[in-house]
């Protein structure tokens, strides 16, 4: 885009439906002409989930943006898809309550948006991902009928068909309404910065404590590099260069253990207290993006985030750093961890190329998705944590999914024969006369 | 040098800064957006300030051709001027607009 160029097609329209039946209208005529549609919320996403590949009928959703009920007895907030997160959460929090999905892009993207791509918050280890958030939806279907998913955690009958909606990126239906958990806001926070003596460290701690059964509402492990960023002139990490920040949210007493627990897993892996400014620079600056500098000095910058085994994560870790280091000896390599769980962990990769020609950045670029996906998938882990499959994860979906690809595929050819709903995204069938996007390295089959 | 960056050199000092601002809002996020009230009947995408940028980039690198839908398009700018108070860049994208396109938008109009 930044050399005046298209990224996919234009779209034959866009259209602004105001409430769920006028989206049902727009799909029913859709539908009738054969026209291809794709649902649009604020366009946060970074995996081209939104773009037209075969000038598509957008569906922007922002105007769907009430908010039906704020449900405190049960614990529940609906509303329309197309809300702002940033002004839902402050909504909540006026009345004291947070929905708990608080991710960079809080302010930039739509709850709609964070449904459809399966999104995960800075809070996660407290709340959960969006799929452990949404309770029930409204979506328009392919064929124009409306699904109601009613809003219940737990039922046993047969497979979840709300989880076949929450990740389908618009495949399968056009999310126009959600309902959400929320909490109230937490009494207090226990935030600790730590040092520690290596990565190693770090990452052993932070394993410790998901399976210790401790919750923290943040848990963010920095390497080396990052690390080094955000602990300029603090001599805590002198001899210990591995940042690791906690927080505890919730109440007093119940925080205070978990705190303190979490200090004596810290320090019998070395880790040493250090001061406060990194998370306080953490917390003034959690919602901002600061991607467009970057690209704006063309610089070719991406993120990458994955999800790997505890036991894989060191080794993965080192194979990503040197795939970096073999693609161009300039390539910016960094990466923290900030989703935990007790099995497995989340990497997130910044890569970043300086100003060459076009040509050759994007086929370093393309190089660099290749590799990464496959080692993800080398060492048993998941291409995609919470940024989604678009369209520029397609050609590693199979890969991911061996013959699961084909039982989603089915699933998308009898919902949508025609191929009408966001055509060619997570990896499914393209229309015939689609352009091909995405960040194809030779060797890749899509 | 890119094409975008032969045209640029015809710029004065002062629209290389608006190109270089309007760049940025181009490439942002538009984290400024929550600024929008949810009440505000309009809520598409060709408003936003990020939208706005890019069409006077476009517009200036000769990208796109300056006809009268795209020049109404520039001249809505409600949402860049509310959203200025949640630029995290500090930009005025509506002036950097003028700036930049200003005189071809009026010769335009006339």
């Amino acid at each position: 885009m930044r050399s005046g160029e298209l990224p996919g097609t234009l779209p034959r329209g866009v259209v602004f439906p105001s409430d769920h039946d006028a989206v049902v209208h727009v799909v029913r005529y859709a539908v009738e002409h054969g026209i291809p549609v794709v649902p649009y919320g604020a366009g946060s996403g970074v995996l081209g989930g939104s773009v037209p590949l075969s000038n598509e009928l957008v569906v922007d959703l922002k105007r769907l943006n009430c908010v039906k009920v704020v449900d405190t007895f049960n614990g529940l907030v609906t509303v329309g898809a197309g809300i702002n997160g940033g002004q839902l959460e402050s909504l909540l929090n006026a009345q004291g309550y947070t929905c708990g999905h608080l991710p960079q892009s809080l302010n930039m993207s739509t709850v709609g948006g964070w449904v459809a791509c399966r999104g995960a918050g800075q809070a996660s280890g407290l709340y959960g991902k969006i799929e452990d958030i949404v309770l029930g939806l409204a979506c328009v279907l392919p064929n124009g009928e409306t699904l109601r998913i009613q809003p219940l955690s737990h039922r046993s009958t047969g497979p979840s068909l709300r989880d076949l909606l929450v990740g389908s990126e618009g495949t399968l239906g056009i999310i126009t309404e959600v309902t959400l958990r929320i909490w109230r806001q937490p009494e207090c926070e226990i935030a600790t910065v730590f040092a520690l003596p290596d990565q190693a460290a770090g990452l052993e701690l932070c394993r410790q404590v998901v399976q210790s059964e401790l919750r923290p509402s943040v848990m963010r492990l920095y390497d080396l590099r990052e690390s080094a960023e955000r602990t300029k002139g603090l001599s805590a990490f002198d001899q210990r260069p591995i940042l690791c920040m906690l927080m505890f949210s919730g109440p007093r007493r119940v925080i205070q253990e978990e705190s303190a627990m979490a200090g004596e897993i810290a320090a019998a892996v070395g880790a040493a207290i250090a001061p406060d400014d990194p998370i306080t620079h953490w917390r003034n600056t959690r919602f901002d993006s600061y991607s467009a500098r970057r690209q704006s000095a063309d610089e070719y910058m991406d993120t990458i985030e994955v999800v790997v085994p505890w036991s894989a994560v060191s080794a993965f870790y080192e194979a990503t750093e040197q795939l970096a280091r073999s693609i161009h000896p300039e390539m910016h390599f960094g990466a923290h961890w900030s989703h935990s769980y007790s099995e497995s962990v989340c990497q997130y990769m910044t890569f970043r190329l300086p100003r060459m020609p076009q040509a050759q950045g994007l086929a370093l670029h393309a190089a660099t998705w290749d590799g990464v996906c496959r080692l993800a998938l080398v060492w048993g882990g998941s291409i995609a944590h919470h940024h989604g499959a678009g369209a520029f994860r397609g050609p590693w979906m199979a890969q991911e999914h061996q013959c699961g690809m084909q039982v989603l595929q089915s699933i998308k050819d009898s919902m949508d024969p025609d191929n009408l709903f966001n055509p060619g995204k997570l990896g499914l069938r393209p229309r015939p006369n689609a352009v091909r996007m995405g960040y194809v390295a030779s060797g890749v089959e899509s | 040098m890119s094409a975008a960056n032969v045209r640029a050199c015809s710029l004065t000092p002062s629209q290389v800064d608006a190109m270089s601002s309007l760049r940025l809002c181009m490439l942002c996020p538009a984290q400024c957006r929550r600024f929008w009230e949810r009440s505000q009947p309009e809520q598409s995408e060709v408003i936003t300030p990020s939208s706005l940028a890019m069409l006077a980039v476009f517009v200036a690198q000769d990208v796109i051709v300056l006809d009268e839908s795209v020049r109404q398009a520039l001249q809505r700018r409600d949402m860049a001027k509310v959203c200025r108070a949640g630029c995290p860049h500090d930009l005025d994208v509506a002036g950097s607009i003028d700036c930049l396109v200003g005189e071809r938008l009026e010769a335009g109009a006339r």
